[in-house]
């Protein structure tokens, strides 16, 4: 059948099929998604006569559509109005994803609108509904009147391009947002990083590198790194050897001289991969070790929290160089380690030193000790640097009484697991020393030296098992505490030193509680246990005989002085 | 007819509610029953006089945001008046004001339904 | 001083949480608190109610205390049910509601939250105990 079109039809049709290229055209120019859809709105209602409209879109929590264009439309009468996706109109439109034509009766909610006759058509994201444009009474020189099969379908190619365009600008915003957000971690860390690509330039570079290279950023960016690093080889040979191997390269301690400004850095290469796997560059992560970053990894293993927090509140405290300060200085080993291992298997000996130590170390740290050093079997503590206070000869003592005492507890176990137990010497001095970080620059540890280190090393091997020999500028120090005694010893002979050295042996007292906390395990073991037949008058009775046979005890080891008086 | 509806009536072809006492659970179910069965027959105008209730709970409140929804679909309407000023604040914090409207007095709400 | 305390115990039974409303009320006027702030107060303190009472079991109790202080009014409400994450609480919209079953749940911690001036929640799986505050200015 011939379709006979008059001539005015014709042009009309010429004029909407223009404006669909115009929309067209335009959509793909907006950046902006609500501005995109207001435009979207206007241009549908022009084309197609519609005295309002309404672009409605999806919300991801929720059934209700957001309100994101609207024109010619009483919006205090749109106030209130529940756009619910799966109910009426719109849930046959979402079912069908097909345009829909509509005559909105009295008891309809978009009734509201005060419009008669309305147009849905579904705005699609590939095949996903996104949102719905409708538009309301067809304007003719005959007043109002309803939307046509024609209509129909201008509006749903209008629609068709909308989904497009929009679905174009939702992926710029999302590819955006990510890319400020990595843009964003990446400037914010303290480590510096930069990128190469293929032939070596640096393609991105984070505020932390810029600062180690010395440049300003947009200086940096789309140089060489071979002219951005001068003369520091060792950033060539990192990359390349990345390159080669791909895998990850570091090099710890590396000084880098970068236009002015020297840093030293660990430094690790990693190949920049693409999402074949394919290498487009490499990634350098530059750690900066600067005095802040050095002071934390050189003590971080050797003292407690408290002295790193306290030498990084007081720098001048530090002085890495060498100076010449008082400090006590104690040293233990294990007695008979060396045969004692010689029975046991080498997982056992490592096992049973690694517990020994961190049981030490505890005690140590615990009284703002700095570990030194451990040789072998062997313990140097500090006390007195790199921070000094009063306490410091009293906490080493104090560490040592400690460290015996813990001991015992550590043997009772080891008994128990059928092991040996360990016995320690402990030898406390105090004198003038040197301390500073020694060594060379790639392996630095902060010690200390002298004379007064070497007595307190030979005071460790004068030490018995269980003792702790101590000298008399030690015990100057401590002798007022009321916690322990000190015996005199025989003085000591020591190498180098023409008159022997005068010792003595600190004798702690151990608390009462001991005995007591087995007490109360056993009176607790016996409660359960023990059947009632075979107590007399009732279990806690026990209790009275051990206070009883207590005293009768204490009161024979008593001299008459500490008797206590008759009442 | 459940103890906390005090009275209900019809005026103006406006269903007016009246309530009395803890609008928690129950007392919502109460006020819906009489709303749908209202809508069967044909009515869509809805205000609930709340000068009886000084207590509320969130869940007897999200009730009536079920009862919203259903008048949408009739294109109703419905409105409280006589609320406690907490009553108010919580219909606010709850959303329910967006959709339907606190008046202060029955004239202003016969008014504008 | 001590600060005054009011200690409540609640049976898990229908509307109990009026009991600990009529307490605040009582416990606002002996404060001088305003009819807004008592009416804050009560709301709150059924919403943190019908919670406690929703992760409890029937045969547990609910334990509400009030510690009047100079200038603010404390609340706690302390259960020994399953315990919640908050971190997994949606901030409730009533257009996400809409068109749900769930509508009825969720509201709680909103409401507490808008009402009072502060909030903190510690919650496991022996118990929870939601600490609401109140400050009062003079």
């Amino acid at each position: 059948m011939n379709k006979q079109f008059n001539i005015n039809e014709l042009q009309l049709k010429y004029l909407e099929l223009e404006t669909l290229l115009d929309i067209t055209n335009e959509l793909n120019s907006f950046e902006n998604v609500s501005v995109l859809l207001q435009e979207i709105l206007i241009k549908s209602c022009a084309v197609l006569n519609a005295s309002s409209g309404l672009i409605l879109m999806q919300n991801n929590n929720s059934d209700l559509f957001q309100i994101e264009a609207e024109f010619n439309i009483d919006v205090e009468a749109l106030k209130g109005i529940i756009f619910n996706k799966k109910k009426g109109f719109f849930n046959e439109v979402n079912q069908n994803r097909k345009p829909l034509n509509i005559q909105i009766a009295n008891d309809n909610f978009l009734a509201r609108t005060n419009c008669t006759y309305g147009l849905i058509a579904p705005l699609l994201d590939k095949k996903d509904l996104v949102g719905v444009i409708v538009l309301f009474d067809k304007e003719s020189r005959a007043g109002i009147s309803p939307f046509d099969d024609s209509d129909t379908n201008m509006l749903s190619a209008i629609a068709s391009q909308a989904g497009v365009a929009y679905n174009n600008i939702k992926l710029m915003e999302n590819i955006k947002e990510a890319k400020t957000f990595n843009d964003n971690i990446m400037q914010s860390i303290v480590t510096g990083v930069f990128t190469t690509n293929l032939m070596g330039e640096i393609s991105h570079v984070n505020r932390a590198a810029a600062a180690i290279i010395n440049l300003e950023r947009e200086m940096v960016i789309g140089n060489h790194y071979d002219y951005v690093f001068e003369s520091n080889e060792i950033i060539n040979q990192l990359i390349s050897k990345c390159e080669e191997v791909l895998a990850t390269i570091s090099e710890t301690q590396i000084q880098i001289d970068c236009n002015g400004k020297s840093t030293s850095v660990n430094i690790s290469v990693s190949p920049l991969l693409n999402d074949l796997n394919e290498p487009i560059g490499s990634v350098v992560a530059m750690e900066d070790l600067s005095n802040l970053d050095k002071l934390k990894s050189t003590f971080k293993k050797y003292v407690s929290k408290q002295i790193v927090d306290q030498l990084l509140e007081n720098e001048e405290m530090l002085n890495l160089g060498g100076q010449e300060q008082e400090a006590t200085i104690l040293f233990s080993d294990i007695r008979g380690f060396t045969s004692m291992s010689e029975t046991m298997s080498p997982t056992d000996v490592v096992e049973t030193l690694n517990d020994y130590f961190n049981l030490m170390i505890e005690i140590i740290f615990k009284y703002n000790g700095t570990l030194d050093k451990i040789i072998g079997d062997a313990l140097m503590v500090i006390y007195g640097a790199p921070n000094s206070t009063d306490k410091d000869t009293e906490n080493a003592v104090l560490t040592a009484i400690e460290m015996q005492e813990k001991l015992i507890e550590f043997n009772q176990l080891r008994i128990i697991n059928s092991k040996l137990p360990i016995t320690i010497g402990i030898g406390i001095n105090r004198g003038k020393v040197i301390s500073g970080n020694i060594g060379s620059r790639q392996q630095m540890n902060f010690t200390v030296i002298g004379d007064s280190v070497n007595l307190a090393s030979r005071l460790c091997s004068v030490a018995a098992s269980d003792e702790i020999i101590v000298s008399d500028a030690v015990w100057k120090q401590v002798k007022d505490n009321k916690l322990f005694k000190g015996k005199k010893l025989s003085p000591v002979k020591v190498k180098g030193k023409v008159k022997p050295i005068q010792i003595k042996e600190i004798l702690y007292h151990r608390p009462a509680f001991h005995y007591e906390q087995a007490f109360e395990k056993i009176e607790a073991f016996l409660i359960t246990h023990l059947p009632t037949k075979y107590t007399y008058h009732t279990i806690h009775h026990i209790r009275d005989v051990v206070e009883q046979a207590e005293k009768i005890a204490k009161k024979e080891k008593m001299s008459k002085a500490e008797c206590p008086k008759q009442k | 007819m459940s103890s906390f509806i005090k009275s209900t009536k019809e005026a103006n072809q406006i269903v007016i509610i009246e309530t009395d006492g803890y609008l928690n659970n129950e007392g919502g179910e109460a006020i819906s029953a009489i709303c749908y069965e209202k809508i069967k027959a044909g009515q869509h105008k809805f205000l609930i006089n709340m000068a009886g209730t000084k207590v509320v709970n969130s869940i007897g409140v999200s009730i009536l945001i079920e009862i919203i929804e259903k008048l949408q679909e009739v294109n109703g309407k419905i409105g409280y008046y006589n609320l406690a000023p907490i009553v108010a604040k919580t219909f606010n914090i709850m959303g329910l004001t967006k959709y339907s409207t606190v008046f202060a007095t029955e004239e202003e709400a016969v008014g504008a339904l | 001083m001590k600060k005054p305390t009011v200690e409540l115990k609640l049976p898990i039974l229908p509307n109990m949480e009026l009991i600990a409303t009529q307490t605040a009320e009582v416990i606002a006027r002996h404060m001088n608190l305003t009819d807004e702030q008592s009416g804050e107060i009560s709301m709150a303190l059924i919403e943190a109610c019908i919670n406690a009472f929703e992760h409890s079991k029937t045969d547990s109790n609910v334990f509400i205390h009030f510690l009047i202080e100079e200038d603010s009014l404390i609340m706690k409400v302390i259960d020994q049910g399953i315990g919640f994450d908050k971190t997994k609480v949606e901030i409730p919209k009533i257009e996400n509601k809409m068109g749900k079953e769930e509508r009825k749940r969720g509201w709680g911690l909103q409401l507490i939250q808008e009402l009072m001036d502060s909030v903190e929640f510690e919650s496991n799986s022996d118990g929870t105990t939601v600490t609401m505050k109140k400050n009062i200015k003079h």
